[in-house]
């Protein structure tokens, strides 16, 4: 009988000992590594610390963190794909530690980069297959779920091609693609547009949300560094860095509670990077967010963030001296940059 | 699609019963015969290997017939060498399959994408070696056909066509058991520069003391002994007294020490081998991937 709950994690917990080992050396070196290993053993760092989540069935979970968060680790664990050092968790009801092979059947994963899984001497078709197989889709089914996939995701021209002839979007598309053919109660996807050109995001986003989310009602679990996208696609969101998660709701309540007061912002141009770096050190800016338009014409908006009362006006000022024309100054509302950034800096203390 | 649709993929994707496994393991095989075809002329080229292997002992026998003791073997050093080459090719794919089957998943980047579905372990691994065998079944052709029609290999009589299968049943399961311990070293050791220990071991006495390419008994008394660690001695020695019979053969210092049939001593030897080096095999395997699910060195990058 299926739980409420399609992910929940309890103090779940990864530490990984000393650094990778050269993915050439021969046995012999390794033989003589693991000697001095045993005699010195090598520093233990944590990358999933204690996570605790629940993600309901049907929703669309983001995890945001930056690079090294621990993202790729903890979809990992609950993949099966690597085991945890302490913690529980279950997936689709199963348990991540005693029912690996259920778990397995109840969930895809795909990784980031993960085009280069495909493999190059075979067709999009073949490797379609070859995946639909591994998961126990008879032929037909096999090819009727490859069809589908293949022309949602508009890679129906390339798909008899081989994979050296693809692009890297393409490419990317035929990972994702061979991920979503099996129709698991939950999808993993791990940052899954960071290879993707803006019109291609569009379409993998929109196939996430539209196909498996809404449609089939799969759960999906997004780790991503792009918090625009997490914003817009996710239903729930959880911080993570360092392996701890920070906060965990709705983008919405994360707003509400982390960032509450609308952000000043400036339009400006001729501006340069060197020049707002100047211009937070001279006014006692902690933070100055820039989002440049058109970097040739130094076109940017700008959001100031000060450590006691903002001064618009002196920032306005300094800027005008250092030759930025400022076009036009409003306030926004926040976004789950502002969220993060703050929260990332609270831990920072 | 459906709302009902949505409903029903709530049922995980189903457990893959034999069936399922099987079409698999099909899967993975035309998959390898399609790599290794890709480029036709470089698999040919690769082909060559055994062309002039057997071309090397065509010559050598040519030479041998000079040689009383030579030419008393087995009907001839043609029937003697291929006959050793013949069951050292799948006896070698039983020992490498496994851990170059793992080798090229992990190096493809195909290990965690196989690994996340429902294949168990077993079949796994089965898929992985598969398409390692229908190679090597391609070189023993190649042998046979070869030394039939150039060197004029005489084919055993059918008699011993049972006997033979037993060995080679027993010497395949022996075999499996050290390549399924040598794919293992992969993880346990995290070493993947294109060797590991039990390989090592087994091939440097293989190629040396099995009897492969000339009779053990001409080698000192030490280095016969040395051959005994390995299964493809008795393997080798029981194929031949299977195919050929006995006589023309002289009893290895063990058979001459035991009260039984040269034959029966090297079937006991095997499923002794066989017995401990599968199981043993197959946890080394087991415990070297769950150390690489540990440890986070499953796939080349996290």
């Amino acid at each position: 009988m299926p739980t409420a709950l399609a992910v929940e994690t309890h103090e779940l917990t990864k530490r990984f000992r000393g650094k990778p080992a050269d993915e050439q050396r021969s046995w012999a070196d390794a033989l003589v590594e693991l000697a001095k290993r045993a005699l010195h053993p090598p520093e233990t760092r944590t990358v999933v610390d204690r996570v605790s989540l629940s993600v309901r069935r049907g929703e669309f979970f983001g995890i945001i963190g930056s690079n090294g968060a621990g993202k790729t680790t903890l979809l990992k664990m609950l993949a099966c794909l690597l085991y945890p050092d302490a913690g529980r968790g279950t997936v689709n009801g199963h348990d991540i530690l005693r029912q690996r092979n259920d778990v397995r059947r109840s969930v895809v994963i795909a990784k980031a980069g993960g085009w280069m899984s495909t493999l190059w001497q075979l067709s999009g078709w073949e490797n379609l297959l070859f995946r639909a197989r591994m998961c126990g889709l008879s032929r037909t089914e096999a090819l009727e779920r490859a069809r589908y996939v293949v022309e949602r995701l508009e890679i129906g021209d390339k798909a008899s091609e081989h994979s050296w002839s693809w692009s890297a979007g393409e490419a990317q598309k035929f990972s994702l693609a061979m991920t979503f053919i099996a129709r698991t109660p939950v999808v993993m996807l791990d940052e899954p547009t960071s290879h993707l050109d803006p019109h291609v995001s569009r379409l993998v986003r929109e196939f996430v949300r539209e196909d498996l989310n809404r449609q089939n009602g799969q759960t999906v679990i997004m780790s991503t560094h792009y918090l625009e996208e997490a914003e817009l696609m996710c239903d729930r969101v959880a911080i993570l860095r360092e392996g701890v998660v920070l906060a965990c709701d709705t983008p919405a309540a994360l707003k509400r509670t982390y960032a509450p007061d609308p952000i000043l912002e400036l339009r400006v141009r001729r501006y340069a990077p060197e020049i707002g770096e100047a211009a937070k050190e001279s006014l006692g800016i902690v933070e100055l967010i820039e989002h440049f338009e058109d970097i040739a014409t130094g076109h940017a908006r700008l959001r100031p963030k000060w450590a006691g009362e903002p001064d618009a006006a002196m920032l306005i000022n300094e800027l005008g001296v250092r030759g930025v024309e400022v076009l036009s100054v409003g306030s926004t509302e926040p976004t789950l940059d502002d969220v993060y950034f703050r929260l990332a800096k609270e831990e920072a203390r | 699609m459906s709302a009902e649709r949505g409903v029903e993929l709530w049922a995980p994707v189903r457990a893959l019963g034999t069936r399922q496994q099987l079409a698999a393991i099909w899967m993975f095989l035309k998959r390898d015969l399609l790599l290794q075809t890709h480029f036709r002329v470089s698999y040919l080229t690769n082909l060559m290997e055994t062309v002039s292997q057997l071309a090397i002992y065509g010559v050598i026998a040519s030479l041998g017939q000079h040689v009383a003791r030579v030419e008393q073997l087995t009907g001839g050093y043609v029937n003697f060498v291929i006959s050793g080459l013949v069951l050292n090719t799948l006896l070698a794919t039983a020992l490498a399959g496994p851990y170059l089957g793992l080798m090229e998943s992990f190096w493809n980047n195909r290990i965690e994408i196989i690994m996340a579905s429902p294949l168990k372990l077993p079949w796994f691994v089965t898929g992985i070696s598969v398409g390692k065998y229908v190679d090597a079944l391609v070189r023993v052709a190649i042998l046979l056909a070869g030394g039939t029609i150039f060197l004029g290999f005489v084919w055993p009589p059918a008699t011993g066509l049972l006997g033979f299968l037993v060995v080679l049943v027993l010497a395949l399961a022996a075999t499996t058991g050290l390549g399924l311990a040598a794919a293992g070293m992969v993880y346990t050791l995290d070493a993947r520069g294109g060797q590991d220990p039990v390989r090592f071991v087994v091939e440097t006495i293989a190629g040396l003391v099995a009897g492969v390419y000339f009779p053990l008994q001409v080698l000192p008394a030490w280095m016969q002994w040395l051959g005994y660690l390995i299964p493809h001695t008795y393997a080798i020695d029981g194929m031949r007294r299977a195919l050929f019979g006995s006589s023309s053969l002289p009893p290895l210092p063990l058979q001459s020490q035991l009260p039984l049939p040269p034959l029966l001593t090297d079937l006991i030897a095997l499923t002794l081998y066989a017995a401990i080096a599968l199981p043993l095999g197959w946890w080394t395997f087991k415990r070297g991937m769950a150390l690489a699910r540990s440890d986070g060195r499953l796939s080349r990058w996290l």
